[in-house]
């Protein structure tokens, strides 16, 4: 196991279909102690937390919102108060909606910039601000998407959020890496999670087949292959990588047909 | 190329920050003939032909300043908020502020003039003017740089979608220029930045506002959703420094 001993949090891992449960189980899989945090659903994180237990490592459940910077120093001070110290965070909490640009409003706009550009900032500092308390080093990881590389009309705000991962991952890199903290991130593509259920595109079974067809490896990717990229940034394979973005899409980032 | 009257009779709405570089794009849209149409600012001198008001952070409101002028044909926005500082200082209020005048308020005034554009029914032209810092992640630059990355990628997804009402979307993202903040550091630092761009020097507001020009005018017609770095080559390498500003 290539965990053993660390501490983690997961942001946005209530759902049990969701790439947040995905991280963290494949966190716990490899031995580490997981805190997994969510927004609401106090009930469905409090079961995650026990699937956590039942693997045979510690738990806790925090219910916070990423976007208000008081909870998210909450959220760490119970964390550390679990756990004891705080050796990976996932930044996986984010949200999306399906608008063309002539479409956008304001509150829709400001709800996915609030959570997927503000509360990465709150979580990624409060988070780097506790490794540099535990004498350094430490794993950021961030979730952001295929669209960091390829934005779709169908979510332009959210994919400019996505995009901004780069530069966001990119300079929080450069800065933070005198105290030995990494930050990196992937970029999940199509995933049949709780997330992506209302995409416009996915209602019917011709959509999901269109979808199919524009993923090189024919299907849809798994939560589990989206933790197991966060376990190789987690893990002592990954020391020497910062800065860096991992597309897990089954292609569907170097794809505008695919047939 | 000659670009002698090529925007002639263009009606030019530049909106964003108001500085020099702007105020040479204007020089260079009036130059080849069209008309500027701006919020009022002293910087202008006589170039803007109609004063415009704009309360850019209020779509509705947005909505009925544009009712009170023609539709513009070039719309330029210049996202211009750059303050320095480390990830692990920057506030909510910093974000708050960057977040607004880099991509919100450019979103909101883009989506009410093309509505304006489609609405006349004769294409148009939406430009933003960006930094190098959206580009590629730099030390003391993450909000300003996170910020403008949100907008070129919006800038894609626009052009996109407004290609079919003949609207073209493009970024300009302008590099060192020998005017404005580059003027804020030492003689030390200047010559590290300088020495960090393959052309050996900073480049001229007048180099942006060509290549507006270019991006406003008909040969550019088929150009949508790129972004054109105006930098001297400064993003394809880098200097011996661990920053932008070596120095400081």
């Amino acid at each position: 196991m290539r965990l053993s001993g660390k501490t983690a949090l997961v942001t946005g891992a209530a759902s049990e279909r969701s790439i947040g449960w995905g991280i963290a189980r494949a966190l716990a899989a490899e031995g580490a102690d997981v805190v997994v945090n969510d927004v609401a659903q106090a009930e469905a994180l409090a079961a995650r937390a026990e699937q956590v237990r039942a693997m045979g490592r510690r738990s806790a459940a925090v219910v916070a919102d990423v976007t208000q910077p008081e909870q998210v120093a909450r959220m760490f001070h119970e964390a550390v108060g679990a756990l004891g110290r705080v050796d990976i965070v996932v930044n996986n909490a984010g949200i999306i909606r399906w608008e063309h640009f002539l479409e956008i409003t304001p509150v829709e706009l400001r709800a996915v910039v609030n959570v997927n550009i503000m509360g990465t900032v709150h979580v990624c500092q409060a988070a780097a601000r506790q490794m540099i308390a535990q004498g350094g080093g430490g794993r950021i990881i961030l979730t952001s998407s295929v669209q960091s590389d390829m934005q779709f009309p169908i979510t332009p705000v959210y994919g400019a959020t996505k995009k901004a991962a780069h530069t966001l991952v990119g300079v929080m890199a450069l800065e933070l890496a005198q105290y030995g903290i990494t930050v990196n991130h992937i970029g999940p593509g199509w995933v049949q999670s709780a997330l992506n259920d209302p995409s416009p595109e996915l209602q019917t079974e011709d959509g999901i087949a269109a979808q199919r067809q524009a993923v090189p490896l024919r299907r849809a990717g798994e939560i589990d292959e989206m933790g197991r990229a966060v376990v190789y940034f987690a893990s002592a394979d990954g020391d020497y990588t910062t800065g860096a973005f991992l597309r897990v899409d089954g292609g569907l980032g170097i794809s505008k047909y695919s047939s | 190329m000659n670009t002698h009257e090529a925007l002639l009779g263009r009606r030019c709405l530049l909106a964003g920050t108001i500085d020099t570089t702007l105020v040479e794009v204007g020089a260079a849209l009036v130059a080849a003939g069209a008309e500027v149409m701006a919020a009022e600012s002293p910087l202008w001198g006589d170039l803007v032909t109609e004063a415009v008001r704009l309360e850019a952070d209020d779509p509705a409101a947005l909505a009925t300043d544009l009712r009170a002028i023609e539709p513009p044909d070039v719309l330029v926005i210049q996202a211009g908020w750059r303050e320095r500082g480390r990830f692990l200082d920057s506030t909510p209020q910093d974000w708050a502020a960057a977040l607004t005048q880099n991509f919100e308020a450019p979103v909101y005034l883009s989506q009410a003039v093309a509505r304006r554009m489609i609405e006349a029914g004769k294409g148009g032209r939406i430009i933003f003017l960006s930094g190098v810092e959206g580009v590629m992640p730099f030390e003391e630059m993450g909000t300003a740089g996170t910020t403008l990355t949100m907008l070129t990628a919006m800038a894609r997804m626009m052009a996109v979608d407004l290609a079919r009402y003949g609207i073209t979307v493009n970024v300009v993202t302008v590099g060192w220029m020998d005017s404005g903040r580059l003027a804020n550091f030492g003689a030390a630092t200047q010559q590290h930045i300088l020495e960090g761009i393959p052309a050996g020097q900073a480049g001229t507001p007048a180099d942006v506002g060509a290549a507006v020009c270019f991006l406003a005018s008909a040969a550019a017609g088929y150009v949508t959703g790129v972004n054109m770095t105006v930098d001297g080559g400064y993003l394809l390498t880098r200097a011996g420094g661990r920053t932008m500003f070596e120095g400081g």
